[in-house]
């Protein structure tokens, strides 16, 4: 088949699922914001990288659910699994006075294998770093805030600060990868015997 | 609710809470089964030291795990099963980063430090320690290619041996010597038994019986003796047999043994004698046991049988009376006991009477030791047998030997070739050295078998064996590992190049280590056996090792032998010449007697138990195995890495009692790590992660090993390589070979603190605060509130313009062609103006001067440049010209990189030319109209052509003159965001063609104060980037170390927070930090300093002129900002020696240098840190009379100095001053300097940092620096040659690149250079560098001087001078002046450079440059 490189060069990952709901108890509107974090061999050849929600109210059932189903789709092309992308979530929404106030961080790496995935990121924000600006914090409706929400994808600096944890988000992947495996990496789980490669089966 | 009372709230909780008992319970209840304890202690286990746990809070937990029914809590003992004590017993370091990062958690304490067992390994002196190995001889006893006939030779050798040694020992005799001395004494003492009366008969008797038992004893011992050689001898003979049949059978003999026997005569009537003997022997043996012992029992017979008769009388009465008695009382308990009694009487046997012994057949016995005698002994005669040993054979073999050291092959042997006697002669001693008590000697047999290449013709047999014993072991010599390893990989290609060469090891023997008692000259050899199971067979001759052959035709069952052998060799340490012993010493005067002798024991865990000269780790294996110690108890924990065995066999069995980090990465390794290093992958993701430069910003690195080429690397690696032969001046080119020996100094010093401060600071950047990361909104204190609350009732002024801050751009929407530097030029002040050469001319002749000759004014405009683009402003008028327009200049980022690290490193400059534009009027027509044209030039002050009378022959030219520049370097720029001020231009001390205000100024500008305070020409300037770039954040200095105390640290921290306070955008310093990244306090870089001698030479130490001679030579020392040096991590402060060395440097250093030679000088003189124009906060030096009142502010980069009252001193406001007591913080409300009083006594001016009585801190400056070139008289005549050739050097250098410079700058021109005018121009520039220091106006007389000499012509030029830094920067600084583009056709160029070297390699260059128009 043509189109089929034999000895591939990079591969490609595509991910597209949806940012489907959150929980975060004593709030009642949200929205989020996502961004794609990723390491310096990976390019995104289409797809958009960060976006931003509509604001939701809060199911008015005992599920007390957030719901976006935010669409994500997204694809690379990458030549390392070194810096494998990470999809980095905040929340943010009014609080009482109609301030926006951020509501919660999270991180998760894009799954690795191919499938469908349903995974749940856990959320949290900075703590004030005394009580006393707690309370000018709250007065003045300027929580602490990251200075760039990407810092939930590194390590680095992590270290200084404190956060306390808000409530989940729960995020759907449809993973779909293409040459990983001729480039020597095997992501398929050991029970899962092989995944056709197209270029041999087809041609 | 219902009230329940108090009781049964009691009741109730009674049945709810549980107390737990504080007293002890009974330990009865925590024992398994209700039994009784057991002390695992008493009985000889070792349990551990327990932890401390008061015996209360036992108690307690104890009851409460009784009650929750946890018994398996519980040891045997009924104590509550607690792991012994965690703490270990050696205390380690913690790792500890800095001392602000001390775990609180963790409670360090102070523990002397304490050698380990690991180092007690090593002694003192260890090159001083020597084994001697000596490896003799191996000798095969067998070995797989031994014949047959070998086979039986090898045995029969081993039997003679054996025979020998009986034969040696001579038993025989012995026996019989002491059988004939026995018989004497037992003869002698029955001879005196007879005299003696019979009444001490017993004693004897008991006598003579022990000498028949010995007697008997030793028959029987002379007759095994006797047999077992006469069995070896038969053996030997049959062996010997087989020998012969074999070399009958083959036809040929392989081995040359022979057996001799001899015979002996021996006379028969010493054997009758000795059967006589015998048999008497017996007899009397005979009676003494046998007899004795019969007549013994018959005598124990007739004893028991009068018992048993007088029992036997009794039993019948008493039977009697029972039989009366039953008759009587029928119920008589008593009766059924007598009855009883009865019975048993009646059952006792009757004693056997012995049987008589057999009497003595003498006969019998007679026969009997005749048999024996035959059996055992020979008959008459003897034996004997020899060996010679001749050498043939065809079987060539080569062996040596490496051999085993504490696991690690030391030494090998040279290879012997194997000969036919199976006996190979080493002879070889090696010597090892040792720093590391031996846990093992090892010696190792090794095959190297070479084989022929396939298809060579050659014999099996033939093909020969090489044998190696190598020597393991650790920390030896590594002279000698290196020689080894030549050995080794020079063995098969050297002897045997076309062949493999295959190694097997035979056998491995492990030596003893001798006591420190042995050397090597009192050692002997000993043999040690060896033995190999290893299966080989051939299908040739040679029998084999372990696989079964026949030996002789006619056997029936295969035998089977394994190779074996025995080594013969000694161990012991050296001697040295004088006949020391080179053994550790310290270890033999140990007073344990038992230890004293053998150093080994406190370190050799088998020693230490007793299991002296155990020097085989693998047969201690298995006995720690089979003798099973306890694990658990410390006593053994040497032992126990033995009881788990050996894990590889290869390995070195002992675990080490020190931890050894990765010791299985081995393992896990999947390459080597040399073929790592070859992975450009690898090296290519490695590098981007250190951020190496040229690697930073890579992605998408290709994931295929073969799509990287070697040219990725290419530039990286040229970086590599210049960085490591900076002196290679030839591959550098014509820029290279300018720089003298001290330059590259200078360069290498440079880029090795470059290298060591980013490494340090590499780390220090990856430190993050909370403010990094978090955003938060700080605690609103009063004022803040205050204020916002005053905003709210703030009148409203709409008409007022409101500042607003531009929007900082990020770096990622920043790319080519979207920053802009924006400078306006405001207006300029006392521009030098134009002079009429022939105002001049008419000046000289006529001697008039017109007091307004001013007549030739300027028409001055600004050019500036940066990054190879030029943008100029309109032509103004006059010498205080305004323009007020707005220049934009394009910038572009080196690599389209607009991160902040990056732009750091910008080292462009922004350089702002004053020029000025005139009509250039060709002369070939002048000369024709000059009459015409004079008169017009005179009267008109700005001609133009449409002007004059004749449009079609007067050629006019737009020329453009340089007047001044101006430099800014990007990198202040772009830290301070904008810059706006007054700038002094730097014009030349002489401007041929234009007068300087100074000529000019005196009389129409006296009235203006402005100009009277100050000379020289200004421009007022704002320049800024747009959009504004990110500066970077300065690092953060609490992460730098100190070797400060901490309490003044503190102090500096309090200072510098109650500074800030009051006014904060005044620059003060406490610390700064070093070039080790350290910081330090300010005040210790301030120490008075001589400068060189040289300089100060024959001036008054105070007097202005030496003031200004040290100015200039500091300020010529090139200045490099610290932005651009050390790639923008911070402002670094380095010493005076160091920045000499370095010969770069920023404000700071500049000022610091000065201000150390002012105090020299006497001077009463400060650092001054302050905010200037353009640099931002920077460093000045001030320098106060006795008063305090008059003062002069020194630019130290400049050489500037600026007097009191100075309004364009360029520096705006002073934050504090420095000097090497005390640091003062300007509390005045007013920071510009004329403003301010500089009595820094006055507290309420100033604001002390260390109060009046402490003692100034001694300094990190060197006593004196030394000036390389400095004292001639030091200095010997051969430098002051060398020092001027080079000078030399760098003059005919310059010159010529200049020359070629400027012929290739006018492309469209000839170039013609005036010679005579080169010669004028060089004499000038000589005395330039003195003039411009003595600050006398000779500048006037360059002029006339010059104009005198070239006759009429117009001229135009000026002298540059600058510090040395690199051809490039003055070649490109005269470009910049556009000399070059007057483009007369009769213009002729002279130039001339000067280089006045000042101490240290500080040049002045100095470049005239004049275009002469004739």
């Amino acid at each position: 088949m043509a189109g089929i490189n034999p000895n591939p060069t990079v591969f490609l990952l595509m991910a597209n699922g949806q940012i489907e709901s959150a929980v975060f108890p004593d709030f009642d509107e949200l929205y989020c914001k996502f961004s794609f974090v990723h390491g310096q061999d990976w390019v995104v050849t289409s797809g958009l990288e960060e976006g931003i929600s509509q604001i939701t109210r809060r199911s008015r059932d005992e599920r007390q659910l957030f719901v976006w189903n935010f669409p994500l789709d997204i694809t690379y092309k990458s030549t390392n699994p070194y810096g494998w992308p990470q999809l980095v979530v905040s929340c943010y929404g009014p609080d009482v006075f109609g301030r926006d106030i951020v509501r919660g961080y999270g991180a998760i790496h894009i799954p690795m294998t191919p499938g469908k995935h349903k995974v749940k990121v856990p959320m949290f924000v900075p703590v004030s770093s005394s009580k006393l600006q707690q309370i000018t914090s709250w007065l003045l409706g300027r929580r602490p805030e990251f200075v760039d929400p990407k810092v939930v994808a590194q390590g680095e600096g992590r270290d200084v600060t404190r956060v306390r944890s808000q409530g989940y988000a729960m995020v759907s992947f449809n993973i779909v990868t293409r040459d990983l495996k001729k480039l020597g990496y095997d992501l398929s789980p050991s029970d899962v015997t092989s995944i056709p490669l197209s270029s041999t089966v087809i041609s | 609710a219902e009230y329940r009372g108090y009781n049964h709230q009691l009741e109730q909780e009674s049945t709810k809470y549980f107390i737990p008992s504080s007293l002890p319970l009974e330990v009865a209840n925590k024992v398994e089964e209700h039994g009784q304890p057991r002390y695992l202690e008493d009985e000889g286990f070792y349990v551990g030291e327990k932890p401390v746990v008061l015996q209360q809070n036992k108690n307690i937990l104890e009851s409460r795990l009784l009650k929750h029914g946890g018994s398996d809590w519980f040891g045997p003992d009924g104590q509550v099963d607690l792991l012994p004590n965690p703490v270990t017993e050696a205390p380690t370091k913690p790792w500890v980063d800095s001392v602000d990062e001390l775990d609180p958690c963790i409670e360090t304490t102070y523990v002397k430090a304490r050698g380990t067992a690991v180092e007690d390994k090593y002694f003192p002196g260890s090159d001083e320690n020597e084994l001697q190995i000596d490896i003799g001889t191996i000798i095969f006893q067998h070995h797989p290619l031994m014949s047959r006939e070998h086979v039986l030779v090898s045995d029969i050798t081993k039997m003679y041996d054996e025979y020998r040694i009986i034969r040696h020992k001579n038993y025989i005799t012995f026996y019989t010597d002491k059988l004939a001395a026995l018989r004497n004494a037992a003869a002698t003492l029955k001879e005196t038994l007879d005299e003696t009366t019979m009444t001490e008969g017993g004693a004897q008797r008991t006598h003579i019986n022990d000498f028949t038992a010995e007697i008997r004893r030793t028959t029987q011992q002379l007759a095994s003796a006797e047999s077992a050689e006469r069995d070896m001898m038969r053996r030997i003979i049959e062996v010997w047999g087989d020998i012969k049949s074999i070399r009958e059978k083959q036809g040929y003999n392989n081995t040359s043994v022979k057996l001799v026997v001899k015979r002996e005569e021996q006379d028969v009537h010493h054997w009758e004698l000795e059967v006589e003997n015998q048999v008497s022997e017996r007899k009397e043996e005979y009676d003494v046991t046998i007899a004795i012992a019969h007549q013994e029992e018959v005598r124990k017979y007739q004893v028991q049988l009068q018992e048993w008769k007088q029992n036997r009388l009794k039993l019948k009465r008493i039977r009697k009376k029972m039989q009366r008695g039953s008759q009587e009382n029928l119920l008589d308990p008593n009766s059924e006991v007598e009855e009883e009694e009865l019975n048993i009487a009646g059952n006792i046997d009757k004693p056997q009477k012995p049987d008589k012994p057999a009497p003595f057949d003498k006969d019998a016995v007679r026969n009997d030791v005749m048999n024996q005698l035959l059996a055992n002994r020979r008959n008459p005669g003897e034996t004997k047998h020899s060996c010679i040993l001749p050498c043939l054979g065809p079987i060539l073999s080569t062996m040596n030997f490496p051999r085993l050291f504490n696991g690690r092959e030391v030494f090998l042997t040279d290879p012997k070739t194997l000969t036919s006697d199976f006996k190979l002669n080493f002879g070889s001693i090696f010597r090892v050295r040792i720093a590391q008590w031996p846990e093992s000697l090892k010696v190792r047999v090794i095959i190297l078998k070479v084989q022929p290449r396939l298809g060579d013709i050659l014999d099996q047999t033939g093909s020969p064996c090489l044998f190696c014993v190598v020597l393991y072991g650790f920390l030896c010599d590594p002279k000698l590992m290196l020689q080894w390893y030549k050995i080794q990989k020079s063995l098969p290609h050297c002897h045997q190049p076309d062949c493999l060469v295959t190694r097997t090891l035979i056998s491995s023997i492990f030596l003893t280590i001798p006591p420190t008692t042995v050397h090597s000259g009192n050692v002997r050899l000993g043999p040690t056996e060896f033995l190999s199971t290893r299966v080989e067979s051939f299908n040739h001759e040679g029998v084999g090792s372990n696989t079964p052959f026949t030996l002789r035709p006619n056997d029936a069952s295969p035998t089977s032998i394994n190779t074996k052998g025995v080594i013969i060799s000694s161990v012991s340490w050296s001697l040295d010449q004088d006949g020391r012993v080179l053994a550790p010493k310290g270890f033999v005067e140990r007073d344990d007697p038992i230890s004293g002798g053998n150093p080994l024991k406190i370190n050799d865990p088998v020693i230490a138990i007793g299991a002296e000269g155990l020097q085989d780790p693998e047969s201690l294996t298995k006995w720690v195995k089979e003798s099973r110690l306890d694990p658990n108890d410390p006593e053994n924990a040497a032992l126990v890495p033995f009881m788990q065995g050996i894990k590889d066999g290869e390995g070195f069995p002992f675990a080490q009692d020190y931890f050894r980090l990765e010791q299985l990465q081995e393992e896990f390794n999947f390459l080597t790590d040399e073929e790592f290093s070859h992975l450009n992958r690898l090296r290519l993701l490695q590098l981007r992660d250190k951020e190496v430069a040229e690697f930073r910003n890579i992605s998408m690195i290709p994931c295929n090993e073969h799509e990287i080429t070697e040219s990725a690397f290419t530039t990286y690696e040229r970086r590599l390589k210049e960085k490591d032969s900076l002196q290679s001046i030839d591959t550098k080119g014509l820029e290279g070979g300018a720089l003298s020996a001290h330059r590259v100094e200078v360069l290498r010093f440079r880029q090795k603190v470059k290298d060591a401060v980013l490494h340090r600071f590499y780390t220090s950047r990856h430190h993050h605060t909370l403010q990094d990361m978090v955003h938060e909104e700080q605690i609103p204190d009063i004022g803040t509130l205050g204020s916002s609350m005053a905003k709210i009732v703030e009148p409203r002024r709409p008409l007022k313009p409101i500042r607003k801050t531009r929007k900082k751009a990020t770096s990622q929407n920043l790319n080519e062609g979207s920053v802009k530097i924006l400078i306006n030029v405001v207006r300029g002040y006392n521009i030098p103006t134009r002079q009429s050469a022939h105002a001049h001319q008419q000046n000289r002749r006529g001697a008039t001067l017109e007091p307004n000759s001013k007549s030739f004014l300027v028409s001055p405009f600004v050019a500036a440049s940066f990054q190879d683009t030029v943008v100029t402003t309109s032509v103004a008028q006059g010498p205080n010209p305004s323009w007020n327009e707005e220049l934009q200049l394009p910038f572009s980022a080196p690599n389209n990189d607009y991160s902040s690290s990056n732009l750091q490193k910008v080292d462009d400059v922004l350089f702002i030319h004053l020029f000025d534009r005139c009509l250039g009027i060709s002369l070939k027509y002048l000369r024709r109209f000059s009459v015409i044209f004079m008169q017009k030039l005179k009267v008109t002050e700005d001609a133009t052509p449409t002007d004059t009378e004749d449009p079609t022959t007067i050629v006019t030219r737009l020329q453009n003159y340089w007047l001044g520049s101006f430099k800014l370097p990007f990198s202040t720029v772009y830290q301070r965001g904008k810059i706006d001020g007054t700038f002094k231009i730097k014009v030349p001390p002489v401007l041929l063609g234009y007068d300087l205000e100074r000529q000019v100024g005196y009389e129409h500008r006296m009235e203006s104060q402005f100009m009277q305070q100050s000379s020289g020409t200004f421009l007022t300037i704002f320049v800024t980037l747009e959009p504004v770039l990110k500066p970077m954040d300065p690092p953060r200095y609490n992460y730098f170390e100190s070797q400060e105390d901490t309490e003044l640290l503190a102090k500096c921290a309090v200072f510098m927070a109650d500074c800030n306070k009051r006014y904060p955008t005044r620059n003060v310093k406490t610390t700064v930090i070093d070039i080790k990244g350290e910081s330090v306090l300010i005040t210790r870089f301030i120490r008075a300093l001589p400068p060189p001698p040289e300089l100060i030479e024959g001036l008054n130490p105070g007097s202005k002129e030496a003031t200004e001679k040290l100015a200039r030579f500091v300020s010529l020392i090139p200045f490099v900002s610290d932005n651009v040096t050390y790639a923008g991590i911070c402002d670094l402060w380095s010493t005076c020696d160091q920045f000499m060395q370095m010969l770069c440097g920023d404000e700071e250093e500049h000022a610091i240098l000065l201000l150390n030679f002012f105090l020299h000088l006497g001077k009463q003189a400060y650092l001054v840190l302050g905010a200037a124009v353009p640099e931002g906060n920077t460093a000045y030096v001030l320098t106060l009379d006795q008063t305090a009142r008059d003062y002069t502010i020194w630019n130290a980069s400049t050489g500037q100095q600026y007097f009191k009252g100075d309004p364009h001193t360029p520096l705006q406001s002073v934050g504090a001053l420095v000097n090497d007591k005390n640091i003062w913080f300007n509390v005045q409300r007013q920071a510009m300097p004329i403003r301010m009083h500089f009595d820094v006594t006055r507290p309420a001016d100033w604001k002390p940092f260390f109060g009046a009585t402490a003692t100034p801190l001694p300094s990190i400056q060197p006593e004196s620096i030394y000036f390389p070139p400095t004292d001639q008289s030091y200095v010997s005549n051969l430098v002051d040659v060398i020092e001027r050739t080079l000078k030399d050097c760098y003059f005919v250098f310059l010159n010529k690149i200049i020359f070629d410079r400027i012929v290739s700058w006018r492309p469209r021109h000839i170039t013609r250079w005036n010679r005579s005018g080169n010669s004028i121009l060089r004499q000038i520039a000589k005395g330039l560098e003195e003039s411009i220091t003595k600050n006398d106006g000779r500048g006037i007389e360059h002029n006339t001087q010059i104009l005198s000499q070239l006759g009429d012509v117009r001229f135009t030029g000026y002298p540059m001078d600058q510090p040395f830094t690199n051809v490039e920067s003055i070649v490109s600084a005269v470009r910049s002046t556009e000399v070059h583009k007057i483009q007369d056709p009769d213009v002729e160029f002279s130039m001339a450079v000067h280089i006045h070297a000042y101490p240290s390699s500080v040049l002045a260059v100095w470049v005239y440059v004049a275009a002469i128009v004739n």
